[in-house]
């Protein structure tokens, strides 16, 4: 499969006023050609700033170090301006929760969109139109023109997000980073752009990484999901290995913290704690202090990367061969049976098929 | 947009009405009058003579009613303290060297403190940020007094360049007799430039720091092109709110700058006024300020709605 993105030990510190602040820890992370890969984790673990740093769109006190930072064959960490802008909208494009303001309040949507375009290519005023038209009309806005001229304003909630994803997609880029752009909308409008997302991405051949806290959403779109805690990636792995193969306790949480159809009296599971201060780095596992299952060396000493699959990747002390026997949440067991069963069932199709 | 205008004008009459009356009752209220400080020292009867002739012994409310009486007629009346002089007189031979004071400061002012708030803002904790931030917090510090006696030893005294005092009349009154005009127009334009610069960068600041500039950038708009499309418009709305304020006291005089290089316009006479409690004066004043005032408000609510979009004068 090719690499669309690669990052290798990325890092992003940001100075402030009270000393800077680590947050992104040594991140690697891949993006696959046609995929979709979810970035999941609190507020302030650090999915955004490190996806920003792909496009260079960090604060000048941020700095952002890695052993490597590519897009393609081209490397993001020695760009000049123009270069980035070049980049930019034109090959990785972004979208953002918040459609209201994520749009001029005083300049019409139509010159919005075409704005993405005009800045990569010469073309003429009338062919321009045309192609933004074409653009909101592919995003499913009825009524292209009249739409042309409105201002974000007079827009629905839902329409501004389809309009953020015609700028976004308008120059036909490579990569879509999806910032959060369902968290702000009502459910169905939040199924609805997933769909519109999941066609155009489908239509047009993009890789995309989309940054959630909603494990809702995350199962509808992704292929492959990254966890991140504190800055780091702490459990990586295809879709089917996160939700029903997760290693990681913290994983476990997220999974847990989301309501359930079958019980929907039960009482709602939360993370005890709060996520660590990132101005400090702490000598062992930053999740130990939340961690019900957290042994003595957690305190002590960062776990390493282990291995479960070609494609699965844990951070945790768990999987080490010297730690004690140990039994997941009861939810999390039946996630297990049903990883197992469709293995099972998986080997056998492929023994029939042989 | 008619009915607009309409509706406006109804409310600016109202407005000036009410405005009028609590002048009015104010300065009824406060102890003294226009003529006690001259006749105290009178006898008796003289006093009351003099009272008499001016009209000041009636009760507060018929003198309430005949001022209102006279100024719905377009008279504000002879001032009690300078016989002769009336409010159009005042008008017509005073104003104009405080309105073309006024505009040729904020035409100094305004725009340079623009321009230095829009740099200070693009290059924010740069030496030229910086400068414009110490720089407006000096000029904002120092009163336009000193600066005023500053350019005119320096200017006028040491070097010679310019007049130190006066001020263009006659058929110059509008235009001519520049030199007289500069000293002038740089003391009191300089508290435009620290005060626009400053509210220029912050609501830069404001919008540079907003979403809808990550979404500009990350379209892969150069930086230029994000300052002209994206920032200037919107941090300019802020702006609007302060010119009508800036516009009706900069057209109604400077005390300072109108005294110190002794202009005759009417600054100083309506402090006077206000003073000696002339009521005719005071009141002709503060009806010609609040009607500035209420129609520069009128014309930047219309400009506000060519500035933003999301705000309509009414509905259509």
């Amino acid at each position: 499969m090719v690499k669309v993105i690669e990052a290798k030990k990325l890092q992003v510190t940001i100075q402030t006023n009270e000393g800077p602040l680590y947050a992104v820890r040594g991140v690697d992370l891949d993006l696959f050609q046609g995929e979709t890969l979810a970035l999941v984790g609190e507020s302030g673990s650090g999915k955004s700033i490190a996806t920003h740093s792909l496009m260079g769109l960090l604060p000048k006190n941020a700095k952002v170090t890695a052993d490597k930072l590519a897009f393609g064959k081209t490397d993001l960490l020695n760009l000049t301006k123009s270069q980035e802008q070049q980049i930019r909208g034109a090959k990785i494009s972004m979208i953002f929760q918040d459609p209201l303001s994520a749009l001029n309040p005083t300049m019409r949507v139509g010159k919005q969109i075409a704005e993405a375009l005009t800045h990569h290519q010469h073309i003429s005023h009338h062919e321009l139109k045309q192609r933004v038209l074409r653009q909101i009309k592919d995003v499913g806005i009825p009524n292209p023109s009249q739409t042309y001229r409105k201002y974000p304003h007079q827009l629905s909630g839902g329409q501004r997000q389809r309009i953020l994803i015609a700028m976004a997609l308008i120059d036909h880029p490579e990569v879509l980073i999806a910032d959060e752009p369902t968290t702000a909308l009502d459910v169905t409008i939040q199924a609805q752009i997933l769909q519109l997302l999941k066609q155009q991405k489908q239509k047009y051949g993009l890789s995309m990484i989309f940054i959630t806290h909603d494990m809702g959403v995350v199962a509808a779109i992704a292929d492959r999901v990254a966890v991140m805690y504190a800055g780091e990636i702490i459990e990586v792995g295809t879709a089917e290995e996160i939700f029903y193969h997760p290693q990681h306790p913290y994983t476990w949480g997220l999974l847990e913290a989301v309501p359930s159809e079958q019980n929907p009296d039960e009482k709602l599971f939360t993370l005890p704690g709060t996520p660590p201060d990132l101005k400090t780095i702490s000598k062992g596992d930053p999740f130990a202090p939340r961690n019900p299952y957290a042994l003595d060396i957690d305190f002590e000493q960062k776990p390493p990367v282990f291995q479960l699959s070609d494609t699965h990747f844990v951070k945790s002390w768990l999987l080490d061969k010297r730690t004690p026997a140990y039994t997941p949440p009861e939810t999390i067991q039946k996630r297990w049976q049903t990883f197992k069963a469709r293995q099972r069932g998986r080997l056998n199709e492929a023994s029939i098929s042989v | 947009m008619l009915k607009m205008i309409l509706r406006r004008a109804v409310e600016l009459l109202i407005s000036l009405f009410l405005i009028a009356s609590a002048t009015f009752f104010l300065l009824a209220a406060i102890p003294g009058d226009a003529l006690s400080a001259q006749t105290n020292r009178l006898p008796e009867q003289a006093r009351k003579q003099v009272y008499k002739n001016s009209g000041l012994n009636k009760p507060v409310m018929t003198r309430y009613v005949i001022t209102m009486d006279n100024m719905v007629h377009g008279k504000f009346g002879e001032s009690i303290v300078t016989p002769g002089q009336t409010m159009t007189k005042v008008l017509k031979e005073k104003l104009p060297a405080s309105a073309r004071l006024g505009i040729q400061q904020m035409l100094f002012g305004i725009p340079l403190g623009l321009i230095m708030g829009v740099l200070a803002a693009i290059y924010k904790n740069h030496w030229i940020d910086r400068f414009v931030t110490v720089l407006s917090l000096l000029l904002m510090s120092v009163p336009s007094l000193v600066i005023g006696l500053l350019l005119q030893s320096y200017f006028g005294g040491k070097l010679g360049w310019f007049p130190i005092i006066g001020w263009p009349e006659g058929n110059q009154l509008w235009w001519g007799g520049w030199s007289y005009t500069i000293l002038p127009t740089l003391a009191g334009g300089i508290g435009y430039i620290a005060g626009y610069a400053r509210l220029l960068k912050n609501s830069m600041l404001d919008v540079l720091g907003s979403d809808y500039i990550q979404t500009a950038y990350a379209k892969g708009l150069s930086g230029r092109s994000v300052i002209l499309h994206h920032i200037i418009r919107n941090a300019f709305i802020p702006v609007t709110t302060s010119l009508p304020v800036s516009i009706a006291f900069g057209i109604t005089g400077s005390v300072f700058v109108e005294s110190i290089f002794v202009i005759p316009g009417v600054g100083q006479f309506f402090v006077q006024a206000l003073t000696n409690r002339d009521v005719p004066i005071v009141l002709g004043e503060t009806v010609l300020l609040a009607a500035l005032y209420i129609v520069t408000l009128f014309i930047t609510d219309i400009l506000y709605t060519v500035i933003d979009p999301r705000i309509k004068l009414y509905e259509s």
